[in-house]
């Protein structure tokens, strides 16, 4: 099923004609009414008249988080507050969050989108679609709901319930299809376990799962252990949230709703734009949007485009699921944190050495964190068990109320932790994939 | 059916367009709405080949129609309902209809009777008053009834694309209805309609989809249930009042700080 057959089919022609009127519209008013707009196209030289295709967008500059970061909060808004009808942000754990504002036809097509998401992954009017994305200043609650209240399955907002509670309205409530990130899936799956109930107890057919890189792999295990179809969903809160893109019935690659975000791949290193089948970082460029635009948005997401026609009719490009990040951004516990965090908590306890590694794991449905950390060879207490301990637990400590992370700290040997050789060492091992 | 793709264009060294994009498909109503000296009229002129375009291009029935002679632009079914009306005051609404179908009825060597009686009769159809006024001098007329010689004139070009400038200009609201209700059965008729207007009410709510020009670009596009909800349009051309936002900003400085951003650029 396709929720929007007309824009969800155009043909290429069409869809850039489209796409060059939405993208001119967009930059005439950001250069207006966005003051880092038209600084950072002053600075290089850029005049929105010279914008003629949609080829033309590689001309314009980049925009980073850094740059949304400095707009804090509300200098990105390309229009007045009173225009804005919702406000959400990032969660702000790797720095301050990035507040992004809707207009009432803002929201009316995030909602298309998240719909045409819902239809493609099978979900209609007859599905109870449970919803276990919290409905704060988090995107992914929020979106969806719009999207299924929008194409009239009956939503349940579980929300931010425990895995147990969800698996009782899950089966209570006979949800049909599940929402929420894979990682909670999992939990979910082990929350079952824990009930004593096998998935064939539950009448889920369907889970979109997103918000977080997820692998084949893992696929498969949500698959088997909530016996239902796992599909793919992406989007990011500086673009609009879920709904960016989506896997269709097909599940090969994410159908991305070019009529509202133009896409581009790029080198990180250099910057220039990579053909399709190439992995490089996503770029979008909003062209519906009014409240926050954003112009060739860097996301840090890997990924590449699909070439060639999908059997499902969307002309809609598909990009590959994303397979990892520009940054070492780590996704656990429903958090996002850069190794580069939690360095500098350990740098701040005094007796541990820059030497350290983060593996992550998975035990009954949950990510864990263990900190590997070697302690300094002059660090006086080195033979003292207590001192030890009592370091141990307060970077313990300060990892849990600095970035809300809980992890285990262990502390090695002076020297015990591979250090790089040429090339970059990843200082983080991620068992769960496994 | 009509595909527009950075159009500039200006009289002398004046750049009124500076890279408009826009298209209309098949069945469409699309309206193009701006402030005085926007550009809305010039836009118009330059497709119908009026005014030469200075740059992009324009493609009729996937084909391109930019820089054409204003008469191979009606052959190829795309005709302009010209601002003001601009008929031929001392001759008959007959006349001036007739005149609609000039190119077609010298092309036509034969039967150029028989095919002027039918589209005359077509027109009558849709205005039955004309009929009545057949023999009238056109400029005897009231604004409402020369509007629809200007429409019934174009209409004998036998357009697939019809281009209205103003339609609704100087005329009552009541007339302006009547006139608008017409427009709205042209795609039943197997005509596309571009609509430029300032009456931006009215003609949102027979149109299907819209434009936002400014000083000769385009800053806004969207069906009509999505301009008549963005502020800006209603704060330009639904006279919905644009109240300071300082009056709801006391001890709220973000809010006033960025409503005073907006003013200012």
């Amino acid at each position: 099923m396709i929720w929007n057959q007309t824009y969800e089919t155009l043909s290429r022609g069409d869809l850039e004609q489209l796409q060059l009127e939405r993208l001119q519209g967009t930059l005439n008013r950001v250069v207006r009414y966005v003051s880092f707009y038209k600084q950072s196209f002053d600075a290089r030289g850029v005049d929105v008249e010279d914008i003629k295709s949609v080829e033309d967008l590689s001309r314009l500059p980049f925009t980073t988080k850094e740059d949304l970061r400095k707009s804090y909060p509300y200098d990105m808004f390309a229009v007045p507050l009173r225009d804005i009808v919702r406000v959400h942000s990032t969660s702000g754990t790797t720095g301050l969050p990035i507040v992004v504002g809707y207009t009432k036809n803002d929201l009316r097509h995030w909602t298309e989108c998240t719909a045409r998401l819902l239809v493609a992954a099978g979900v209609s009017d007859h599905d109870a679609v449970q919803i276990a994305f919290p409905l704060n200043l988090f995107t992914g609650g929020f979106g969806f709901y719009q999207g299924a209240e929008l194409i009239g399955a009956s939503v349940i907002p579980s929300s931010t319930e425990t895995a147990v509670r969800q698996v009782r309205i899950m089966k209570d409530y006979k949800s049909t299809v599940l929402v929420c990130a894979p990682s909670f899936a999992v939990a979910v799956a082990a929350a079952l376990q824990e009930e004593g109930l096998h998935a064939e107890a539950l009448a889920l057919r369907v889970g979109l799962f997103g918000s977080e890189p997820w692998s084949e792999s893992l696929r498969g295990q949500i698959e088997a252990s909530l016996r239902l179809t796992a599909l793919d969903n992406y989007g990011l809160t500086e673009v609009v949230g879920p709904g960016v893109a989506g896997e269709c019935g097909e599940r090969n690659g994410l159908h991305i709703n070019e009529d509202h975000f133009m896409v581009e791949i790029i080198d990180p290193k250099t910057l220039e734009p990579l053909p399709p089948g190439e992995e490089g970082e996503l770029v979008f460029t909003t062209i519906t949007k009014e409240g926050f635009p954003v112009i060739r948005y860097r996301t840090g997401d890997l990924s590449c485009l699909l070439e060639g026609p999908c059997p499902c009719g969307r002309t809609l490009r598909r990009m590959q699921r994303v397979s990892g990040r520009t940054d070492d951004l780590i996704f656990v516990q429903g958090l996002k944190i850069l190794p580069s965090q939690i360095e500098e908590i350990l740098l701040e306890a005094e007796g541990t050495a820059p030497h350290y590694r983060i593996v992550l794991d998975r035990a009954d449905g949950h990510d864990t964190v263990e900190v590997q950390v070697e302690v300094l060879e002059e660090f006086q207490a080195i033979d003292e068990l207590k001192s030890l301990e009592k370091l141990r637990d307060r970077i313990a400590g300060r990892l849990e109320a600095v970035l809300g992370v809980s992890a285990r700290v262990t502390l090695v040997e002076p020297r015990s932790v591979q250090r790089a050789s040429g090339g970059k060492m990843s200082r983080v091992v991620d068992n769960r994939s496994r | 059916m009509l595909r527009i793709r950075n159009l500039e264009s200006g009289y002398g060294k004046l750049r009124v367009l500076r890279g408009v994009s826009l298209h209309v498909n098949a069945g469409e109503i699309v309206i193009i709405i701006g402030a005085n000296g926007a550009g809305k009229s010039t836009l118009l002129k330059t497709v119908a080949g009026v005014l030469r375009p200075r740059n992009g291009s324009v493609d009729f029935l996937d084909q391109g129609m930019h820089g054409q002679l204003a008469e191979t632009v009606v052959a190829r079914g795309c005709v302009l309902v010209p601002e003001g009306r601009q008929l031929f005051g001392t001759l008959t609404v007959r006349e001036n209809l007739i005149l609609g179908a000039y190119l077609q009825a010298r092309q036509a060597r034969r039967g150029r009777r028989r095919v002027l009686h039918e589209r005359l009769e077509g027109v009558y159809d849709l205005f039955p008053l004309l009929k009545e006024r057949g023999e009238q001098l056109a400029g005897t007329l009231s604004g409402g009834e020369q509007q629809m010689v200007a429409i019934g004139r174009a209409l004998m070009a036998q357009p697939r694309l019809i281009m209205m400038d103003e339609p609704s200009m100087g005329l009552a609201p009541l007339v302006v209805e009547k006139i608008f209700e017409t427009i709205v059965r042209f795609p039943q008729l197997g005509i596309t309609v571009l609509l430029v207007e300032q009456n931006a009410r009215a003609s949102l709510s027979i149109a299907s989809r819209g434009y936002v020009l400014e000083t000769g670009r385009m800053v806004l596009s969207g069906t009509c249930e999505e301009l008549l909800d963005n502020h800006d349009v209603q704060r330009a051309y639904l006279g919905k009042d644009y109240r300071t936002i300082g009056e709801r900003s006391t001890g709220e400085r973000s809010i006033d700080d960025h409503a005073g951003k907006r003013q200012d650029t």
